[in-house]
């Protein structure tokens, strides 16, 4: 008897084998009286700590196996994964807030400091988690009064979903709407948050 | 006319600087702008005004080829991006491209837009439309309650190692968005730009960090780089028949003061080819697209609430069983208010 085998019983006695280990494990223990006899021990020594000891543990192993067999649970392949139902256009706010305020602070830095522009100018108005409070996955963020007034006084902008330019149901509106923006004085910039895009890596 | 004035020393090569009054209208700025000391020097509405014309000028009539960054707000990823125009003798044309990974470009001309989606293997092409040139109204008001933007301008920093002027675009309300924008004193192009909210925070910035204007831009420059090889392509189609300006569905809005029904069409969407409305209101800088179309399968395609792209909002709601999208270069709260005010007159 090889020392995979005892090993394999041991795990088998522990119930640590699932699937095909724990049929092969089985299919030696029938196989060999040695490891039968041990399958045995194992299971009394257990049942002696347990205090479960009552009757001859010598009973028929191949019906004790058999018993066990009928008793092993169905076969579970892991679940399968919920097919994505559409692209995720919807972001963890609260995350991603705080990338980008990380973020605003690294531009802040590189761009130095730039005397025409008031005190705040360059920060960029990502919404902090405090701000991004609101649930991205709610439908309807229904506010009756102006843009909410933060942390501070500043406006919040953080109220609607974030969205990119995935070939989703906006985009569309997006690119017919990009024909009549901003007066033609920017020229084709608008385009740019169509042609821009955060790369996720690999396809879709 | 003034005297020509020297050209400024450090013309990028090959570049010919024409000498026309607004340029030397702008020489003269930065004379009086230094004629105060250090201090930058707030300029006058009207010079604001004229800075901005002369920019969508240049923007349209000048050969150019540049790269510049894109960032939003809610994104931490900084986008880099080529452009590429010409006015030539077949009109206006142009290329957008990005230069960091896949290669998504837009080319435009007087006929039509195209967009190459090479991450979807898609191709949407639809209708351009003219462009349109910002209203006076926007800056004058009508002698109602005023202006719906305020311009100011002052002395701006170097960008793309060019001297800039800056003009500011201040939104009167909280239902609109506001610019800063960095014009290049020589040619006028612009150079930086940022769109701002109320409280003066920066929700898209573009800023250029190499442009050259050329003599000529040859046609390769604004073929596209994507071969399409294999792509679907979705073209909208023609503007239906009878429809313009003038004639629209009965419908009405609330609008912020200043705003009005600049367009009106009904349109094939790209991909989908799904009629919708269009109607297209404007206040004379920023513009807002109402989407008004029957509603599709179960509607779980369309949107619901609001939604933002950067500077961009929108809205999605049902009305009288249709739906209604509401989209714009506007604050969340425009566009939600928009849409949920519209009614069948």
């Amino acid at each position: 008897m090889s020392g995979n085998d005892e090993e394999s019983l041991s795990a088998l006695m522990d119930g640590e084998l699932t699937g095909a280990s724990e049929t092969r494990a089985i299919d030696a223990l029938l196989g060999q009286a040695e490891l039968g006899r041990r399958w045995a021990r194992y299971h009394l020594i257990r049942a002696a700590l347990r205090q479960e000891l009552h009757g001859d543990p010598g009973a028929s192993l191949h019906l004790a196996v058999r018993e066990r067999l009928a008793r092993e649970p169905a076969h579970h392949t892991r679940a399968a994964s919920a097919r994505p139902a559409r692209r995720a256009v919807l972001r963890p706010v609260a995350g991603l807030a705080l990338a980008a305020s990380v973020a605003a602070v690294a531009i802040l830095g590189l761009q130095g400091r730039d005397d025409d522009e008031p005190p705040a100018a360059t920060e960029l108005a990502a919404s902090s988690p405090a701000e991004s409070a609101a649930p991205a996955p709610t439908a309807s963020l229904a506010r009756a009064t102006p843009a909410g007034v933060g942390p501070a006084g500043t406006q919040t902008t953080g109220e609607a979903r974030p969205a990119a330019f995935d070939g989703g149901g906006l985009d569309r509106y997006l690119v017919r709407h990009n024909e009549y923006v901003s007066g033609g004085m920017r020229g084709i910039l608008p385009y740019a948050r169509i042609v821009g895009h955060e790369d996720a890596g690999g396809s879709r | 006319m003034p005297p020509a004035l020297p050209t400024h020393p450090v013309l990028p090569p090959g570049k010919r600087f024409p000498l026309t009054r607004a340029t030397a209208g702008c020489v003269l700025v930065v004379v009086l702008a230094t004629g105060v000391g250090a201090e930058a020097l707030a300029g006058s509405a009207s010079e604001a005004r004229r800075l901005l014309e002369r920019m969508t000028s240049a923007t349209r009539n000048l050969n150019y080829d540049g790269d510049f960054v894109y960032r939003r707000a809610d994104s931490v990823e900084t986008m880099a991006m080529r452009i590429i125009h010409r006015r030539g003798p077949d009109g206006e044309r142009e290329r957008l491209v990005a230069l960091n990974g896949v290669p998504r470009e837009v080319l435009r001309d007087g006929e039509k837009v195209t967009c190459y989606l090479p991450d979807d293997r898609e191709v949407w092409q639809s209708r351009s439309e003219p462009r349109p040139l910002t209203h006076a109204r926007a800056f004058e008001g009508n002698g109602g309650p005023g202006p719906s933007y305020a311009l100011s301008t002052r002395r701006g920093t170097r960008v793309a190692g060019r001297q800039t002027d800056l003009v500011e675009v201040r939104p009167r309300d909280e239902y609109r968005y506001g610019y800063r924008l960095w014009v290049d004193r020589e040619t006028g192009l612009l150079l930086k730009s940022e769109l701002v909210d109320a409280a003066g925070k920066a929700l898209e910035i573009i800023v250029y960090t190499r442009l050259q204007v050329l003599d000529e831009i040859p046609d390769r420059l604004l073929e596209p780089e994507n071969s399409a090889e294999g792509y679907t392509w979705y073209r909208s189609g023609d503007k239906a028949a009878g429809a313009d300006a003038q004639t629209g569905p009965a419908w009405q809005a609330w609008l912020p003061s200043g705003f009005e029904q600049r367009d009106y069409a009904r349109d094939a969407m790209p991909k989908s080819q799904a009629v919708v409305e269009h109607l297209v209101f404007s206040d004379g800088l920023a513009s807002v697209s109402v989407f008004i179309e029957e509603r599709r399968g179960t509607g779980a395609e369309h949107l619901s609430g609001l939604e933002r792209m950067g500077a961009v909002n929108a809205y999605g709601t049902t009305i009288d069983g249709v739906q209604v999208t509401v989209v714009g270069e506007v604050p969340a709260v425009t566009v939600e208010k928009i849409g949920k005010s519209l009614s069948r007159r």
